[in-house]
């Protein structure tokens, strides 16, 4: 299995790990968020907002 | 510090014909000159004679380089060729009065040195910067400029756009700039974050550059070698990215390492020839773009540089804490790290990956 960058939330950490399946931090056990994915040998990390549904994102421009 | 890597010793009209100039890049005392055939010729300061730097010495008819001391003269295949106090003639020379020739290519408007061992010298891992010297983009470069910090908080300045509140408040940056979500690509040796927001309303700064209030962009961060830096970023009315109403700079930006507490810092930033500034059409947007870069690039330089101030403390316990929005930035430190223990030489233990600051350390 190819080492993946993840964050672990409840260890608060980053980390280049085996997450194993379903994916878990095997420190703590906790679920890694977000996760690296691997496509064609190129590794995606999404951080995406974490915003209630319905508000905005606040543009103070 | 990583030698095995291309750096920029500068743009290609930084180098005059005749014209000495020393720099120090990865450690390495350089003199460099641009020899009347047109060849960038790099060779090691310390003269083989007494370590007298040769950047003090002058250039002779023929492109000979003299030294300021006892006058060794070097050709520009480093060999010498002239012993003012030798007696008999050139035979007397010793073969091993000879400096050492930097490998080094100028390609694309960039002169790439390679201070690493010279059979790893690869040409093709030179990255390309076509946008510097086409004639279908009208480029401007900065002066190089040097900055009193490592060159991995340059690194991470350039990825970690979550500093643009409150760092460039008063220009680039908002507080909704700190949220935007990001994709982080992750290659062999190289990083890349991209940032897409929709009808996004611009900061003052860009507002002025673009004419738009509210727009559509999309903005990359890519380290594709550890001296370059290739950004590019799209703006386009919401709906219109990939139109003829899109606008596009690309900014290169080189960092060479000096030593372990400096680097120098060039940008070079492109926009399509006949892009004009929407604010006022006379000028073009590149003109503007750079017009308005230097306040920015002083506060980076101004928080990297305060940065570094930090490091003369010993950590003693200190540990930095790696949020979550800081993935990029702690990708990089590893990948930086890796290539470093590939070639067995070390950052300075402050600026490697660390162990994080944990929850079990504030737990009490």
């Amino acid at each position: 299995m190819t080492p993946r960058w993840g964050f672990c939330e409840r260890c608060e950490l980053w980390r280049l790990e085996e997450w194993g399946a379903p994916p878990h931090c095997p420190v703590c056990g906790g679920e890694p968020r977000p996760l690296e994915r691997i496509e064609g040998g190129i590794g995606r990390t999404s951080l995406v907002l974490d915003l209630p549904p319905g508000s905005e994102l606040p543009l103070l421009g | 510090m990583i030698r095995r890597a291309w750096y920029a010793a500068g743009f290609s009209g930084e180098l005059e014909t005749g014209k000495l100039q020393g720099q120090v890049i990865a450690g390495r005392p350089i003199v460099l000159w641009r020899a009347r055939s047109g060849e960038v010729v790099a060779l090691d300061a310390r003269c083989a004679h007494k370590r007298f730097p040769l950047w003090d010495g002058k250039l002779l008819d023929g492109d000979v380089l003299e030294c300021a001391y006892h006058g060794f003269a070097y050709g520009t295949d480093g060999r010498c060729v002239a012993i003012p106090a030798l007696h008999e003639q050139s035979d007397r020379i010793p073969a091993t009065a000879r400096q050492y020739k930097y490998p080094l290519v100028e390609r694309d408007g960039v002169v790439w040195l390679w201070p690493g061992e010279p059979e790893l010298a690869d040409e093709s891992r030179i990255p390309p910067t076509p946008e510097i010297a086409s004639d279908e983009w009208e480029t401007i470069n900065t002066e190089p400029m040097p900055v009193a910090a490592n060159a991995r908080l340059l690194v991470e300045n350039l990825f970690d756009l979550t500093h643009f509140y409150p760092l460039h408040a008063d220009n680039i940056g908002s507080l909704a700039d700190a949220r935007v979500p990001v994709e982080i690509e992750r290659g062999e040796g190289r990083l890349k974050t991209i940032r897409r927001r929709s009808s996004f309303t611009l900061p003052p700064m860009t507002r002025a550059r673009f004419g738009l209030d509210v727009a559509d962009q999309v903005q990359e961060h890519a380290m594709v070698a550890p001296g370059l830096f290739h950004v590019v970023v799209s703006v386009a009315p919401p709906g219109r990215l990939g139109t003829d109403e899109e606008q596009t700079f690309v900014l290169y930006q080189t960092i060479t390492p000096v030593d372990d507490g400096h680097l120098v810092w060039r940008r070079s930033t492109s926009c399509r020839v006949g892009t004009r500034w929407a604010a006022d059409p006379s000028r073009s947007l590149v003109e503007a773009i750079v017009a308005g870069a230097p306040k920015v690039i002083e506060q980076d330089r101004w928080a990297i540089e305060r940065q570094q101030e930090m490091f003369a403390f010993a950590d003693e316990g200190y540990r930095e804490v790696h949020v979550k929005t800081d993935g990029a930035v702690v990708m990089a430190r590893k990948l930086l790290d890796e290539l470093e223990e590939a070639e067995g030489s070390a950052a300075p233990p402050q600026v490697r990956m660390q162990p994080a600051r944990r929850t079990a350390d504030v737990a009490s």
